[in-house]
């Protein structure tokens, strides 16, 4: 202990013996020196501390609300709209996106000056070359850019070596491939903003039902109009998402099936084989008969499916600017007419379903009949004696229905008129559907002469589609269909996540009535006024149809002015289409249904035959007959309706 | 065992000697240090940084406590072989050194990367002190034989390139001279050929009054004898007027971007996604933090990864963020009690060495403490420097306890002092 305490001593005594010789620390300089530090020491803490005052306590909110800021964006979700397909996956409408490509002269300037240094550091070139520098960079994009972009070379060596403008537009319409392209040259400068466009592959074919949308993406016509919503996308509104500082979006933070919504599709019923060659047909019968416009309807009348729905004079929605907004109407559900003779066979089965009509009743046909002052002829102009219903339909005599007709109580037969959904519309999902026109019964049933034009179809309208839905009952064993297009929208696993609401199929005739009527109908395609769509070795039931034209502007029909058509129902026995074709004002002389209709309906169904394999029923006549049929029938003054 | 250790310090009673241990100078570090694990922790989720950063802090402390009955004073002989050390591994940094983050600061030992330039601030610390206390700066010219002491170490760091470790050994030089006995005016005629340059740029009539104003303060404080006072007095307006076009010049040699990096900070949203992004980022997140702080693991601006390299430099926004204005006042408190000891205990040394050398080892953490909190509240410039005992960075922490090491082993010598 001692021992250590001595240590401990002297050792002090050293420090000591220093302590003298100390020059820093013995004055009152050390003082100051120790207050000095101590003074700047203590400012710069408090100027820390104020600092962060002013950030945590004033500015504190502030900033808070820029971090949240930063953090979050409200996203309005882009969803590329929902493509179309057809029953069996054709592409009838997609969105795709396209690209305007823009240059900034400025930095493809300055990219060219970083390439010169970084070359003339590897010796590659020399100073006095360096006016050259951006002139040649330019001239190098404008070669490789010129034929992606489909513009003349000189033209791009002027656009990207004006450096006056900080940006220029090179083109607005760049499609993917093309982008791609550009984006592998990476040249400098170049931006580049990304649009949507509907394409649609299938184009005028299907443009009348497909429809198109405008610049704002907003459907204007067509399925695209009727179903703008749902193609638009479910999810339009705009989300606050979360972002890190990656500007990654925060996954967990995210709403439930953000990202899984842009991979559905809308099937619809159409069978684009049939569309085609519907819109075909069409085409050249109104070509062939100069009619004013035409159109052909395909239905499925089990279920009514549209499965063709062409019209003529059609529109390629892909090049809207070429037409007139008239054309973009879809008249086939639009404009009403009046079906004319197409409309009898309806008016038979509600008379053999009323029970005051019977399939083997005769009535005689006097070639005229005079009615409130009003005089009701066949359209051939003579009598046909007493005849069978069967030969009513078969000769389409005028006079034998309307003597068929009034067997009928009047307020009975306006009832089943009205049951048959006369004067409402069809529910198709296509816009603008017109309602049919139909008088008040207390009209129908006081005047006489109202239930006897509607006998053969005059007096009575209805959009072309209703008429094939009519028809439709009569095909499926006596079911009222609602006919639409939309059949589902698809996920990408392929499950419904969507289907129309469909009336439920209603019986308007009875089984027995139907199948009565359609076999009449094979009658008239057999040896009757539909011969011209006959095609050996099948049964089709039809019946043909040339009505007057209405007067738009006032009453009264427009004189010479007919509507012909011609409706099928195949195959006979068990329809699985029902076919109409209907040409407005066709202006070849002699026009009637059977002579202007008819061969479009047979080259339709000739058509769905191939298509779908329908197998004949008999053993096929040789050709020969067939030949002879039509001659027979195109000069024989052809059958009139 | 004893005898053995006896040369340490360490002799039979040594117990009794741990009285005069400084606790306050042990307790801040190792709170500062626990404030740095948890941030190290809450920015990196893939917590090897932060167990390597609490490892080192416990070797750190160990280390502290073996230097603590340390006698210094051992340490003036063999100045010049610490200061050939430096150099020496400053070097072998030059040659052998690893490059990241497009610098060489780094030299791999046995998979243990080591940044020299950290032990470095220590070594010159002591180097300086030692060569202080043989020459007092008395005489003008004594400062410029110091700075050439310092001058070699910190071009070879400058060169690697490490802007923010020069500017350590620039503050920690002239702490210790103006300490070792330089006057006040001394050190402003020194560093006024900067002050010249600014001014020049900002205003020249400032700069001419400035330059004048240098002359007379020449005149007055440099020299007496008849030969040095004109003589001093034109020097110094000379380079003044000089530095203000070389200013320019040399402020011209730096590359936009590098010059954008040293003045961004007074208004970082004129480019808010380029060089004004780091410090606009760090405010967000200290500013967000409000008074009582987001949470720990709760900084929305920590946790997304709004702000890169947040583990090191950047670390007390992490903390600014998560622990509020509360915990920023916490640590603060814990850097200013810690720096007040160290005054006093620099006050109170018993010998010269000993007093410059916690002068120096106080400048070397102030400098680094103020400019890196600065930096992250967006009061000064982005520059490489870490927050002591908090940032990520071994070698930092290392050399930091070393240092108060040191420390300890001056104060072990000299009269307990209250505040």
């Amino acid at each position: 202990m001692t021992q250590l305490r001595t240590n401990r001593e002297r050792a002090n005594e050293f420090q000591l013996r220093r302590l003298e010789k100390m020059s820093l620390r013995h004055s009152r300089q050390t003082k100051q020196r120790y207050s000095f530090v101590g003074v700047l020491f203590l400012l710069l803490m408090g100027y820390l501390g104020w600092t962060l005052f002013q950030l945590q306590v004033l500015k504190a909110p502030d900033l808070r609300a820029r971090a949240l800021q930063q953090q979050t964006k409200r996203v309005r979700s882009y969803l590329p709209r929902l493509p179309l397909a057809d029953r069996k996956g054709v592409a009838l409408a997609n969105d795709e996106p396209i690209y305007a490509l823009y240059a900034h002269p400025y930095i493809l300037q300055k990219e060219a000056e970083i390439q010169f240094r970084q070359n003339l550091k590897k010796k590659k070139t020399t100073l006095d070359q360096q006016s050259s520098a951006f002139p040649n960079y330019v001239k190098r994009a404008a070669e490789e850019l010129a034929p992606i972009l489909k513009t003349s070379q000189k033209k791009l060596v002027t656009q990207l070596g004006d450096t006056s403008k900080t940006t220029i537009s090179l083109t607005r319409d760049l499609g993917q491939g093309e982008m791609e392209q550009v984006e592998a040259l990476k040249l400098a400068g170049l931006e580049k903003e990304m649009r949507r466009r509907r394409v649609y592959p299938t184009g005028e074919e299907s443009a009348n039902l497909v429809g198109f949308i405008d610049y704002n993406g907003v459907g204007q016509s067509g399925i695209e109009q009727f179903y703008n919503r749902a193609l638009a996308g479910i999810d339009d509104k705009n989300r606050k998402l979360y972002f890190n500082g990656f500007g990654q979006i925060l996954a967990s933070q995210t709403p439930e099936n953000y990202f899984q919504t842009d991979d559905r599709n809308m099937v619809l019923s159409l069978d684009m084989r049939l569309q085609r060659a519907a819109h075909l047909a069409v085409q050249q019968g109104v070509q062939e008969y100069k009619a004013k416009r035409g159109a052909a309807i395909i239905l499925d009348p089990r279920n009514g499916e549209i499965l063709a729905l062409a019209s003529s004079p059609a529109f390629d929605n892909n090049a809207l600017g070429k037409y007139g907004p008239k054309v973009f109407k879809n008249w086939t559900v639009t404009e009403l007419y009046e079906p004319g003779s197409t409309f009898k066979p309806l008016n038979i089965a509600m008379g053999l379903d009323s029970g005051r009509i019977r399939a083997n009743d005769v009535v005689y046909d006097g070639g005229s009949l005079t009615l409130s002052r009003r005089t009701i002829r066949n359209a051939s102009g003579h009598g046909n004696g007493a005849i069978s219903v069967t030969e009513v339909l078969k000769r389409s005599s005028n006079i034998g229905m309307v003597r068929l007709m009034q067997k009928l109580d009047r307020g009975d037969y306006y009832d089943r008129l009205r049951a048959l959904g006369i004067g409402r519309k069809s529910g198709i999902d296509l816009p603008g559907e017109a309602a049919g026109i139909f008088k008040s019964k207390g009209q129908f049933v006081r005047y006489p002469i109202e239930s006897a034009t509607t006998a053969f179809g005059q007096g009575v309208s209805m959009t072309p589609l209703q008429l094939v839905r009519f028809h439709s009952a009569l095909a499926n064993g006596g079911y009222l269909v609602q006919p639409h297009l939309a059949t589902k929208i698809m996920n990408s696993q392929g499950e419904a996540i969507w289907n129309p609401e469909l009336t439920p199929p209603k019986r308007i005739f009875s089984e027995k009535s139907a199948r009565t009527v359609r076999q009449m109908m094979v009658q008239i395609v057999e040896s009757g006024t539909g011969k011209a769509a006959k095609i050996p070795g099948y049964e089709i039931a039809g019946k043909t149809g040339t009505a007057q034209k209405v007067n738009p502007n006032g009453r009264g029909y427009l004189q010479g002015k007919k509507i012909t058509s011609f409706i099928a129902h195949f195959p006979a026995d068990k329809p699985r289409y029902v076919v109409l074709v209907v040409m407005d004002e066709p202006g070849v002389p002699g026009a009637f249904g059977s002579t202007t209709a008819a061969p479009v309906v047979r080259k339709i169904l000739e058509e769905i035959i191939s298509a779908d394999r329908i197998l004949p029923k008999g053993p096929i006549p040789l050709p020969g007959r067939l030949e002879d049929d039509n001659k027979e029938a195109a000069k024989g003054g052809a059958p009139r309706d | 065992m004893v005898d053995i250790l006896r040369p340490l310090g360490f002799d039979q009673n040594w117990l009794r000697n741990w009285r005069e241990f400084d606790f306050l100078v042990l307790l801040m570090p190792l709170v500062l240090l626990g404030f740095g694990c948890v941030a190290i922790y809450s920015t990196d989720p893939g917590q090897a940084d932060f167990r390597g950063q609490l490892t080192m802090g416990i070797l750190g402390i160990g280390s502290m406590f073996g230097l603590s009955r340390f006698p210094y004073q051992w340490l003036q002989r063999s100045c010049w072989l610490i200061y050939a050390l430096v150099n020496a591994s400053l070097l072998a940094v030059m040659f052998l050194g690893r490059e990241a983050l497009g610098a060489q600061r780094w030299i791999e030992i046995g998979g243990v990367s080591i940044q020299p330039s950290e032990f470095a601030k220590l070594g010159i610390i002591i180097v300086l002190a030692a060569f202080i206390r043989r020459f007092p700066i008395n005489r003008f010219l004594r400062v410029w034989m110091a700075l050439a002491v310092v001058a070699v170490p910190a071009l070879l760091i400058f060169k690697q390139p490490d802007l923010g470790s020069s500017l350590v050994f620039g503050a920690v030089s002239l702490a210790m001279l103006y300490w070792g006995g330089a006057r006040l005016s001394w050190l402003i005629i020194l560093t006024s050929p900067l002050a010249a340059a600014i001014l020049f740029a900002l205003w020249v009539p400032a700069w001419m009054i400035w330059c004048a104003g240098m002359g007379v303060l020449a005149w007055w404080t440099l020299s007496k004898s008849s030969i040095w006072q004109p003589i001093g007095m034109l020097i110094t307006v000379g380079v003044n007027l000089i530095s203000g076009g070389l200013g320019q010049k040399l402020w011209n040699v730096l590359k936009p971007y590098q010059q954008k990096r040293l003045t961004i900070f007074l208004d970082p949203n004129q480019d808010p996604l380029g060089s004004g992004y780091h410090i606009l980022q760090s405010q967000i997140a200290v500013g967000s933090g409000q008074f009582w702080g987001r949470g720990l693991f709760a900084g929305t601006q920590t946790q997304l990864n709004f702000i890169p390299e947040q583990h090191t430099d950047f670390i007390f926004s992490a903390l600014g963020e998560e622990t509020g204005f509360l915990g920023c006042l916490i640590l603060l408190g814990c850097f200013f009690t810690l720096f007040w000891r160290l005054i006093l205990i620099a006050n109170d040394a018993r010998d010269d060495f000993g007093s410059l050398l916690v002068v120096g080892v106080f400048a070397m953490l102030l400098f680094q403490t103020i400019i890196n909190i600065g930096m992250n509240i967006g009061v000064a410039p982005v520059t490489g420097i870490p927050l002591p005992f908090v940032s990520f960075g071994r070698s930092a922490l290392l050399t930091n306890f070393i240092a108060l090491g040191l420390v300890q082993a001056v104060a072990q010598g000299s009269r307990k002092r209250w505040f």
